[in-house]
């Protein structure tokens, strides 16, 4: 993690591009007379006055539940999955065919689907969340488990190992590289979902708040919206590879020195 | 080799393995590869036998077929005189593959305490320390494997395998992929654990000078598919070192008496089997064998 020279000059080239675009952005807005292209200072004010506080807790709040629920779900049933897939051969025949089926469903046909099903409310919203990632979560497992080099499985069948201590010790920690790979792929679609949801069968939440600004004619409300969508899905992103961080750091170690 | 013998119901007294008539064929779906003909040793408690023979003879098939790896596809392993069937906990194993069989996400501590089982915290931590005192390792107990050398990461498996307090070691190419110096201390390092903690020796290898300086016998295998061809005991005195041992006139003419019939098995399967000419599944992979034979 030494700052090298290439190092400082990537942070400054990627600074000063956002400047830049933001720069243009402000400049082509500045006298703008469209009522659907506000200028820059009128958004961020509209979102100031949207976002802090008024709307925090009764959007913010349940659009961050929805996101982190459903995709807790597709985590906590995923990885299993996937696993379950990896190691047993009847397992792989029985699942294969409805897993490409399932996998090849265009994400936004599941949240009709889940209104039919639960009917409009927090369980539709999570799982059409849940649904959708589940996917990348379990295959990337799999083919991670697939991968594996024979000898760590057979170190821990020579030593012993019982299933507990072989699955947490060993194989959770070999795949868990793979395991991110999934994450990092389903949190966009988590947030894809999430809008979705909200804005077919919601009467809050960020995704709502979007188009019922857009057809009640505020376009600034709109705007804000946008930004606030686009931080959550940042902030989502930054946890993870936060965590990823912090889990992998053997593996991050190991590339740093194999490279 | 094996047509008059009877099963044996219990385990010779003093002998802590006995192969008897082994063998292993890969079912294939086109065709089927035979790895290993027929193999038959024992090795007597506290003995330190080397199974040597060219590269991809068969040598690591046979040892996951002893450890329980591999289920044999004839005869039987019996250990302290029971039936091998899967891993026996009084044997261990060290990998060729350290970089593997060593879990990088874990500490050296860690590592050497997973497989421990049973007693009181303080003891398995205990054990760990003893283990890597061993092998001189005690200082990077808090290390990952990544921030250590090959021979160091060697060395940290060795000391699993000692942790388990095995009755019998065993040791798959364990020096294969270390540089010459590295080696050598690797060598000395396992005759001391294997004077010092009195556990049986099987190591196999396919570098004639190691399997002449650190054993009581060799047993050299043909080539592909593998049969016993012939057991040599090796009367060196012990304790053995590097400059005086290998500097003897005796270890100069076992070493050769070994290297021809190494050779000698080469030019004589080359010739009947290449019609089958089937590759061995295992050890392809393998590269840096061939330098010591060839």
């Amino acid at each position: 993690m030494a700052r090298s020279p290439g190092r400082l000059l990537g942070l400054s080239v990627e600074v000063g591009t956002t400047a830049a675009v933001i720069g243009i952005i402000w400049l082509l807005t500045a006298d703008s007379h469209s009522p659907f292209i506000p200028s820059l200072p009128t958004i961020l004010s509209t979102f100031r006055s949207v976002w802090l506080f008024q709307r925090f807790t009764s959007d913010v709040i349940p659009s961050v539940e929805r996101l982190a629920l459903g995709f807790f779900a597709a985590v906590v049933v995923g990885v299993p999955l996937g696993l379950m897939i990896g190691m047993s051969k009847w397992m792989r025949m029985l699942t294969r065919p409805v897993a490409t089926f399932m996998r090849s469903l265009p994400p936004p046909l599941m949240v009709p689907v889940a209104i039919s099903l639960f009917q409009i409310g927090l369980v539709m919203k999570v799982f059409s969340i849940a649904f959708v990632c589940i996917w990348p979560i379990a295959l990337n497992t799999e083919d991670g488990y697939a991968g594996l080099n024979p000898t760590i499985l057979e170190t821990a069948h020579a030593y012993g190992l019982g299933f507990w201590k072989r699955l947490f010790k060993v194989i959770l920690p070999a795949v868990s590289p793979r395991i991110f790979t999934g994450l990092r792929i389903s949190v966009a679609f988590a947030v894809l979902l999430l809008v979705l949801a909200e804005q077919l069968g919601s009467s809050n939440g960020i995704g709502w708040f979007v188009l019922y600004s857009q057809q009640g004619y505020d376009v600034p409300g709109m705007w804000a919206g946008i930004l606030m969508l686009a931080l959550l899905g940042i902030g989502a992103n930054a946890i993870l590879s936060l965590a990823e961080r912090r889990v992998l750091r053997w593996h991050f170690n190991l590339r740093g020195l194999d490279v | 080799m094996n047509d008059d013998a009877t099963p044996v119901a219990a385990g010779k007294p003093g002998m802590a393995l006995e192969v008897h008539a082994l063998g292993k064929t890969f079912v294939g779906r086109e065709r089927s590869s035979v790895a290993i003909g027929e193999v038959g040793f024992e090795v007597a408690d506290r003995e330190f036998v080397t199974v040597v023979g060219p590269s991809g003879c068969g040598k690591t098939t046979l040892l996951k077929c002893i450890a329980g790896l591999m289920a044999p596809s004839a005869g039987e392993t019996r250990f302290g005189g029971a039936r091998v069937s899967g891993p026996v906990s009084d044997m261990a194993l060290v990998f060729q593959d350290y970089s593997r069989s060593l879990f990088p996400w874990l500490t050296v501590r860690k590592n050497v305490l997973l497989p421990l089982r049973g007693g009181a915290r303080s003891d398995r931590e205990q054990t760990v320390l003893e283990s890597l005192e061993a092998v001189g390792l005690t200082r990077f107990i808090d290390h990952y494997p990544s921030q250590l050398s090959g021979g160091m990461q060697q060395r940290v498996a060795i000391a699993r395998a000692l942790a388990v307090r095995p009755r019998m070691l065993l040791m798959d190419e364990p020096f294969a992929s270390v540089d010459a110096q590295t080696r050598a201390d690797l060598e000395d390092l396992v005759l001391r654990i294997h004077a010092e903690f009195e556990v049986t020796m099987l190591l196999v290898t396919h570098d004639i000078d190691e399997s002449v300086y650190m054993s009581d016998r060799v047993i050299i295998l043909t080539t592909s598919p593998a049969y016993v061809q012939e057991v040599l005991p090796i009367e060196l005195p012990r304790p053995r070192a590097q400059d005086v041992t290998k500097a003897a006139p005796q270890f100069a003419s076992l070493r050769t008496h070994v290297y021809r019939a190494i050779t000698q098995a080469h030019g004589d399967t080359r010739r009947s089997t290449t019609a089958a000419a089937a590759p061995n599944p295992v050890e392809l992979s393998t590269k840096q064998n061939s330098a010591f034979l060839v």
